[in-house]
């Protein structure tokens, strides 16, 4: 086990969608700190520790969402690839759209995985556990 | 000649009769000639007045044919085979704002847009190459160009005529403006109505599957519980929400349909049934029995899958004996094949065939077999989208059976470009 827990910022607008996730990791006694934003904007808040976040501790990963509102999962991709500081953060995408540009566009910004909901959750949370380096179950 | 001769002699017996040397021979002389000159005389009217008549009957019947070359509703323009303008009607001069004056003389170029004018000298020479009527360009868009440099779509049918000056043209073009326009506005609606059906099955499945989890959630803090009404009650909640998944996908799927770009290749029809069959009814008592003839074709192979897939299915599926026939086959239809998937089932009586092509629709309870009720109408739309029909054959009143014949176009490529 790390020594330190691994905080993971779940960027999604649906409370549901949130809980499911909080139940996966349950589920699989992972140990890590849940942090969640509901759109892109927040996102980068918690991320930069701005507008009264406490900045997203390390080591952390995100976990995101693409339809949202005001900012969505793959603008707020492009504004981390283009920030030099946040530029190497992990960003797992979780999402209902299947839709070909939307896993090129996500795929062309660097992420660990594109899964889809309801379907492809175990994957991810083997994926994430091997990012996480624990390895996988 | 004759008229003068016979009027000679009878001013000469006139004369003679004056002079009193009269005698009977005279008089039957005189009498013989003064028929003979009325009968010329008679003859000369009624070959004048026959000439006449002709001559008048000619110059009507030339008349009429103006008057229709004139009046009638498409423009008409009569070109040379050198592409000159011979003559035109009032049409003519109306849709296209050039007066008969200016247009007489003039190649025909002359009324067609300037980006097409070089295509259309082509077709001119190639035309007379091989002069028969036919529709001008099939298959491209025709444009006529107004006076004014304004453009407009239009449909031309050529016929060659000969006329005196040698082969021409009849050309004859109507303005379709209202046409095009009518069929855009079918386009856009259409593409409208797909989109709307696209973003409603996909923007409605994100909290329907938050239903579902709450459903699963709930039944498992009910674990060990004793309320088996609850536990009922849950359980049809599930149920019905799978069943509107199943719904959303489906519509999902109908809309898409009409957006897909696959590539066209090369498909084996009787390698593409034999693939499905194998899916579908694994030796389980079903056998699919597959004609050999069934053709190599050029097209989307995901469309024609589609539809092999749910007509396969359906028969399966809605079967009233566990084992049962299914037998696919092809004809010949020309640029088409027909293809024939027919079971040994109950059957489907005449007064539903029209109804089980509709969305949504079922003919037994969805308690009883579970379906979307969108197959067939994702199978009639993939077969229309490729220029086919499709029928059934069936009526339980007489036999046991169901026969679904489709058409389906040998090459899309060549259909499209014909």
């Amino acid at each position: 086990m790390s020594p330190e827990r691994m905080n993971i910022l779940v960027v999604d607008d649906d409370e549901i969608d949130t809980e499911s996730v909080r139940r996966l990791f349950r589920k699989r006694q992972m140990p890590v700190n849940l942090h969640v934003a509901k759109d892109g904007v927040e996102a980068l808040a918690v991320i930069r520790g701005e507008g009264g976040y406490p900045c997203l501790k390390h080591p952390c990963m995100l976990l995101v969402d693409i339809n949202m509102p005001r900012m969505n999962g793959l603008e707020l991709l492009e504004a981390i690839r283009e920030d030099p500081a946040l530029r190497d953060l992990p960003v797992f995408i979780l999402t209902t759209s299947d839709a070909a540009q939307d896993i090129q566009a996500a795929n062309e910004c660097a992420v660990e995985g594109y899964f889809l909901k309801g379907q492809d959750e175990d994957y991810l949370m083997q994926a994430i556990q091997s990012a996480m380096g624990v390895g996988a179950t | 000649m004759f008229a003068l001769f016979q009027g000679g002699c009878l001013a000469a017996l006139f004369l003679t009769h004056l002079r009193g040397q009269e005698n009977t021979i005279n008089q039957m002389m005189i009498l013989i000639s003064a028929g003979s000159f009325a009968v010329s005389v008679a003859f000369m009217i009624w070959v004048y007045f026959q000439l006449d008549v002709r001559r008048t009957a000619h110059e009507r019947s030339e008349s009429r044919i103006r008057e229709i070359f004139e009046s009638n509703p498409n423009a008409l323009i009569l070109c040379d085979s050198r592409g000159r303008i011979q003559m035109v009607n009032r049409e003519t001069e109306e849709l296209f704002g050039f007066s008969r004056e200016a247009l007489v003389g003039e190649p025909i170029e002359i009324l067609v847009p300037q980006d097409r004018r070089d295509h259309h000298k082509r077709h001119v020479e190639k035309f007379f190459e091989d002069p028969e009527k036919r529709n001008m360009g099939e298959g491209w868009d025709l444009g006529g160009r107004h006076a004014s440099g304004e453009e407009f779509p239009v449909s031309v049918g050529l016929t060659p005529i000969m006329m005196p000056e040698g082969l021409c043209t009849l050309a004859a073009v109507i303005d379709i403006s209202d046409r095009v326009e009518a069929e855009e506005e079918i386009k856009r609606s259409n593409r409208e109505l797909e989109q709307f059906a696209y973003v409603a099955s996909h923007d409605l499945k994100s909290p329907l599957r938050g239903v579902a989890q709450l459903v699963e959630w709930i039944t498992e803090k009910l674990q060990g519980d004793e309320d088996e009404e609850l536990k009922r009650y849950l359980e049809l909640l599930g149920s019905r929400v799978d069943r509107m998944q199943v719904m959303l996908n489906s519509l999902l799927e109908y809309s898409r349909a009409g957006r897909r770009e696959d590539r066209l290749e090369e498909v084996d029809a009787n390698q593409l049934v034999q693939s499905i069959s194998e899916s579908l009814a694994p030796m389980n008592g079903w056998t699919v029995r597959i004609d050999r003839s069934l053709p190599v074709l050029i097209t989307q192979q995901s469309a024609l899958s589609q539809v092999f897939h749910n007509l396969i299915g359906n028969a399966i599926k809605h079967h009233d004996r566990d084992t049962g026939e299914i037998a696919v086959s092809a004809l010949d239809n020309g640029a088409f094949c027909e293809f024939s998937v027919y079971d040994d089932g109950p059957g489907i009586r005449p007064e539903f065939h029209e109804r089980i092509f509709g969305m949504f629709q079922t003919l037994r309870p969805r308690d009883e077999v579970e379906g979307s009720g969108m197959g067939l109408s994702l199978v009639k739309k993939l077969v229309e989208q490729q220029g086919g029909v499709i029928r059934i054959e069936s009526d339980p009143a007489q036999a046991r059976g169901t026969c679904f014949r489709f058409t389906w176009p040998r090459e899309v490529e060549c259909r499209r470009s014909a």
